[in-house]
Parts: structure tokens; sequence; C-alpha cells
């Protein structure tokens, strides 16, 4: 399946949301749907669940019209809750049959996910009597209730402890092992690193970066390497380099520099150059940005 | 439409479930089989015991009284009265009074004039009355010995029986007032509870976030019009157990009821009068609970409700506030004028219709002023539900709420 985005746009009592919104999601990838708070993610999510109509602008799946009422989408926003007063199974049933899935598939799904989730034994407790983390996994619960053909995550791992959320990882990577068309946000960049191929950046209701994710490294990589001596420390080493090589541009992080080579300058030269003026090599290699560096140059950007 | 049934389905049992609604039914219903049991209960107890002889004398029990410059004598205050305790003087009168011992003093100071002295007085107190009464007895008396007249004679003359026998063809307002009572009285009731639990459910909705599955689950019109329908028949029935226990305690602890008290419950019990009140009950129940969800949907935090549903709680009681005038005048213009406003029809129209003549003319005019209004104000209330459901912020106002809905609708 291929849901494609088209040039959405969406306006609230004349202020403008989303300007012109494009991006295609695929099923078998995991799409990480990324931006910050308020800057559209949810607004585009509901347009495409049909909560209120855009603008202008489409929504195509595999080349025809996107009716979200024909499908079972299993969504899980941000800022969730459900019935603190009614039992768990009771009303995962009901938000099931309340997206068109028959009662008696609802409550086999719902049993079946709450088996997994190790909440089988709570199916008729009221939802108020579980922990918080358990509450979320009830919440997760009803977004896959019925095998919905898309799954939407939002922060789907806020909550969760480190075994739940790894419980949570292998029914992800599961879902899109069966070719389930996955959206995923959060601001956790390791859990979107971890599942996501594809991602799509949002800022101030513009899209400023999609595509391969692995390819966006490289291609934002490129012309960067990572350096670190052992006989000078960083600070010394960027004043040892800004001597010995003119136009060059050096960051750093926890782990080493970061040096932007320059046009008229390659990897060879300049390690040539390195070991000229005394530096002991530790580490070298090829500089891949991690998702986080990604995200704040980019929205870094837009605000410049 | 299933989706509208869901909800209904849903939320009725949610309803109905809730151990506060269980238990208040229950001790409402309790209470009134108690209450409805009283006459029999009374009856149980009158038959065990020897009747009390019959006395005309009145019983001034906690009064005190003072006869000065021999204005009167005991004996003649006997003739009216039993329990009399006489004071010597005003001081010794006041200290009784100051210490509680008794709640009214009478000093008598002549024959034609006397002083009543009270702790409190109340507005409809008539303290002074009994010891009038009995003066004025006297003194008709001492003045037709002067005239040479035989009292007894005289108050013979006086004792004049006249026989009447009243026919009412229209409406008799002392057989329905109390039904009309208990049934406005429930009708508010109603009202003012499920409409706070309605727009309670949304505004928890909104708070704990369940309202962003929901509205991402169905079209936010099943939503309220499920919720509203769920509330509004939860109402119903919890209001229409009770008075069914009511109707079975009188019906049967009818046989010790007094005639007149059973006239008053039963005599307004009539077909049309009761048909009037139900749809007009109807209709201004949906128009209440739909204006009470949307106004639960304007605000994001529970805190928030009760402000935001205040304006539409005062319009209701003010409602109220009519009706009762119109148990007691319902001819008055108020009341006519409140039974044609649908806001206010819902308890005025029944009242009037219970109480005294109306015609099909003003019913038709009234009730299709009811149901468009209603309906106007349902499909108002679904635009505001729909906008209000998926803001987030501050407390946001009707007015606003449809201003912002005008101008999407123009888009």
């Amino acid at each position: 399946m291929k849901l494609e985005i088209k040039n959405i746009h969406k306006s609230f009592s004349g202020k403008q949301i989303l300007h012109d919104v494009s991006f295609t999601v695929t099923t078998g990838k995991a799409m990480g749907f990324l931006g910050r708070n308020g800057a559209g993610k949810t607004t585009t999510i509901r347009a495409l669940m049909d909560v209120f109509k855009a603008d202008a602008g489409h929504f195509v799946l595999d080349g025809k019209p996107f009716d979200p009422r024909k499908f079972n989408i299993g969504y899980l926003p941000e800022e969730r809750g459900m019935y603190a007063k009614e039992k768990i199974l009771n009303q995962l049933v009901y938000f099931a049959e309340l997206r068109g899935i028959k009662k008696a598939a609802a409550k086999a799904s719902g049993e079946y996910w709450l088996k997994r989730f190790e909440l089988d034994y709570a199916k008729n407790h009221k939802l108020e009597t579980l922990s918080k983390g358990n509450q979320q996994k009830v919440q997760i619960a009803q977004a896959l209730i019925g095998d919905p053909d898309i799954l939407i995550f939002d922060e789907p791992f806020s909550g969760l402890d480190p075994v739940n959320s790894q419980v949570l990882k292998d029914v992800i990577r599961e879902k899109i092992a069966e070719g389930k068309l996955v959206i995923f946000s959060s601001h956790q960049m390791t859990y979107v690193e971890e599942f996501c191929d594809e991602i799509t950046l949002i800022e101030k209701g513009r899209i400023i970066l999609s595509g391969n994710l692995d390819e966006i490294k490289n291609e934002l990589g490129k012309s960067k390497i990572r350096l670190k001596s052992l006989n000078f420390d960083n600070g010394e080493l960027k004043e040892k380099l800004m001597h010995m090589a003119q136009g060059l541009d050096i960051s750093q992080d926890k782990h080493s520099l970061i040096i932007h080579l320059p046009e008229n300058n390659n990897l060879s030269n300049f390690l040539r150059q390195c070991l000229s003026a005394g530096i002991d090599i530790e580490l070298i290699s090829p500089y891949q940005p991690s998702l986080t560096d990604i995200f704040i140059w980019k929205v870094g950007e837009e605000h410049a | 439409m299933h989706n509208i049934f869901k909800v209904f389905a849903f939320e009725l049992k949610s309803i109905l479930s809730k151990k506060s609604i269980i238990i208040t039914t229950a001790i409402i219903s309790i209470v009134l089989l108690i209450a409805t049991t009283i006459p029999t209960i009374l009856q149980m107890f009158d038959n065990g015991e020897e009747n009390p002889q019959p006395t005309d004398k009145i019983s001034l029990m906690g009064s005190g009284i003072v006869i000065a410059n021999e204005a009167i004598t005991l004996a003649e205050l006997e003739i009216f009265f039993r329990d009399i305790t006489i004071y010597d003087s005003e001081s010794e009168v006041r200290k009784a009074l100051n210490d509680e011992k008794i709640v009214q003093a009478y000093i008598i100071t002549s024959p034609t004039a006397f002083t009543t002295i009270v702790v409190n007085r109340d507005l409809y107190s008539n303290a002074s009355f009994p010891i009038r009464n009995a003066l004025t007895q006297l003194q008709i008396r001492r003045n037709l010995i002067e005239l040479d007249l035989d009292p007894i004679a005289v108050s013979q003359a006086y004792n004049v029986n006249i026989s009447v026998n009243e026919i009412v063809i229209g409406k008799d307002a002392s057989d329905s007032f109390l039904i009309a009572y208990v049934l406005m009285f429930a009708v508010y009731m109603l009202v003012i509870m499920y409409g706070a639990m309605v727009s309670t459910s949304v505004a928890r909705e909104k708070d704990n976030r369940t309202m962003e599955l929901l509205i991402t689950s169905t079209k936010p019109d099943a939503l309220i019009i499920g919720k509203v329908l769920a509330n509004g028949l939860a109402g119903v029935l919890q209001f229409g157990f009770v008075m069914i226990i009511g109707v079975i305690g009188i019906f049967v602890n009818r046989v010790n009821y007094p005639g007149e008290l059973l006239s008053m419950v039963l005599g307004g019990l009539r077909f049309d009068s009761l048909l009037v009140f139900l749809i007009f009950t109807f209709f201004g129940y949906l128009l209440y609970l739909f204006i009470y969800a949307s106004l639960g949907s304007l605000v994001s935090k529970m805190e928030d409700v009760s402000s935001s549903v205040a304006p539409i709680t005062l319009l209701f009681i003010a409602a109220y506030v009519i009706a009762s005038l119109g148990l007691q005048m319902p001819e008055i213009m108020l009341v006519k004028i409140g039974s044609y406003v649908p806001f206010t029809a819902i308890l005025a129209m029944p009242v009037r219709y219970f109480l005294t003549a109306v015609s099909w003319l003003e019913l038709a005019v009234s009730l299709t002023l009811m149901t468009l209004t209603a309906w106007l104000f349902a499909r108002i209330s679904i635009d505001i539900y729909r906008l209000g459901s998926l803001n987030y912020g501050n407390k946001m106002s009707f007015v606003k709420a449809l201003k912002l809905i005008r101008e999407d609708k123009r888009k």
C-alpha cells in the first residue's frame, strides 16, 4: 500500500496551520513523522483521519482517494485517555466497535492483546485500578485491536518501563514485517532511528525534510569526518587544526571533533596534514549525523 | 446512525451501573414508600389508643397571661382556653420569655385591650388572634346584656347553616395543584441533575483526553446525540422508577388516606393533562440536554464546567420560578408569556394546562415554537460540540463558538 499526502492546506480562524504538506508512506517501512510541539503533526493526522476536512489537497491510497472510514486505522494519540471507571475489555470493545469492528471480533482481539501485554487478569477491572504504565499498555492495545491496516503511533513509549518498551518494540517490528502502514512519531529520536526507514520533518506547518533516513544521513554527513587524537584533547586538537589548515568548520560532540572538510580538501589529504602536524590519531571516520542533530539543524535553519 | 446507537448503549449502561445512581434511586424510593405509608402507620397507632374527648377550647401551652386591673376573670378565660398559665406581673412574664419557658405572653389591661409580647415573629404569625377573639366574644356578650338582649338567643340567630354545592365544568385548580407541583418539581430536578451529568461527562472526556480517541473513531454528531439520548433516557428511567414506587405506595395505602387528600392526588390525573406534560417535557428536556452537552464541550478542564453551564442553569431556574408563580396564579401575564417561550414553556405550559383552561390554539402555537426551538438548538449544539471537541485551552464562550461556526460555514 502506498499512502500519499498531497498538498494539504488547513487553516483555523484565518490562521494557516498546514502549508502544502506532502509526503508518502508505504507498507513495510515505518515513517517517522517528526516535528516540534505545535508544528502541525496532530493537525495533519486529524485531517488524514477525516476528523475535519483539509482546505485543499488530497489523501490518496494506491492511486485512489483515501476514505479513512473504509479502513481500520489504529491510532494512538500523544495526549490520550480512556474511561477511568469503565471495565477495560468493555471499553476496548466499545472503541473498536466505533471504528466499525464487529463486537465478537473486537472482544477476541481485545482479549488477545490484553494477554499479550500480560493484562488479561484485569480485563474486567476498571482502568483506574491499573498503574500508569499498565494503563498505557491498555491504550496501545486499543490501537491494535482488529488488526488495523494503518497504524499511527504518537509517543507510544511514553510512560513505559524498559521491559514494556521492549514488548512494544517487538509489536511494532512485527507490524512492520506484516506489511502494515506504520506512521511513528516520537521526540525520543533513538526510537525513531530504531524503527523508521523513512522520515518526514514538519515545522510551522511545512515539510522541511522527507525521505529515506540513511540517504539523508549520508547527504548531511557528506564531507564531514570524526577525529580524535591520542596526544591532544579536543580543545587543543581544535586549535592545532585551525592553525594547520584554513577554512575548516570544526564542531564537537561528546565523542569527538566533527570536521567539515572544505571542497578543496579530501580525507586522504587531511590525514596526511594531521600526521605531519604530529597528531597521533585515535579515531578518524566518516561522520553520520544522528537524527537529533538532523532535527536540530533543520529546524534551526527554518528559524534562521 | 449505527454509531449513535453504539454510543447510546454504552453511555446508558455506564450511567445506570453507577453506584451513585443506584444508591440514590434506592434511597429516594424507600423514603417515598415510607412517606406514602404514613397514613396507614398513623391509622395503626390511632386504633390502639382511646380517642381523646373532642374539645373546642384552645390550648395556651407555651403562653403566659397577665391579667392587669382585673380586666377579665380566669373563669371567663376558661370558657375559651385550657392549659392557662397566669403570671402576676409583666416583669415576671418577660423573665419567663427570656428564660424560654414560654414563647408568647399576653398582658390584658382592659376588657378591650391587651398587649402581646413574642420572642420572634414570623411572616404568618397570628399570635394575637386567640386572645383578640376571646375578648371580642366576651365584649359582645356584655354589650348584648347591656342592651337587654339574650346572648344565647342572639348566638342562635347567628347560627345559620347555608348548604353549598359547587360544580366545576372546567378545571379545578385545587384538585390539580398537588399533581402539578409534584410533576413540575420532578422535571426541575431531572433537568438540573441530568443536564449537569451530561455536561460533566463531556468535559471529563476532554479533560482526560478520551476525546482524542473518540473523535478519531467516530463523528462528533454520533457522540453528542448518543450521549444526550442516553442521559435523557437514564433520567426518565430513574425518575419514572421513583414515581412508580410513589404510585404503588399511594395505591396500596389509599384506604387510609383522607378523602380530600386522595381527591387532590387523583383529581388532577387526566389523560390530556398528562399528555401535555409528557410532550412539553420531552422536547424541553432534549432542548436543555443538548445545550448542556454543547456547553460541556467548550471547556477543557472539569473545574470550568460549572461556570460554563451557569447561564443555562439560571435560565432554567427562572423557568421554575415562573412555573411556581403559575401554581398560585396561572392566569397572570408573566405565566402566560412564559408558557410560549420554549425555555420556560417546558414547565409553565403544563402547569397552566393542569390548573386552568388553555385553548388548543395556544397549545399548538406553544408546541410548535417548542419543537422548532428544540430542533434548532439541537443543530447548534451539535455544531458547537464538533468545534469544542477539537479545541483545548481556555474556556470558550457560547457566543464566540457561534461566531466561529458561522465563519466556518461561510468558508
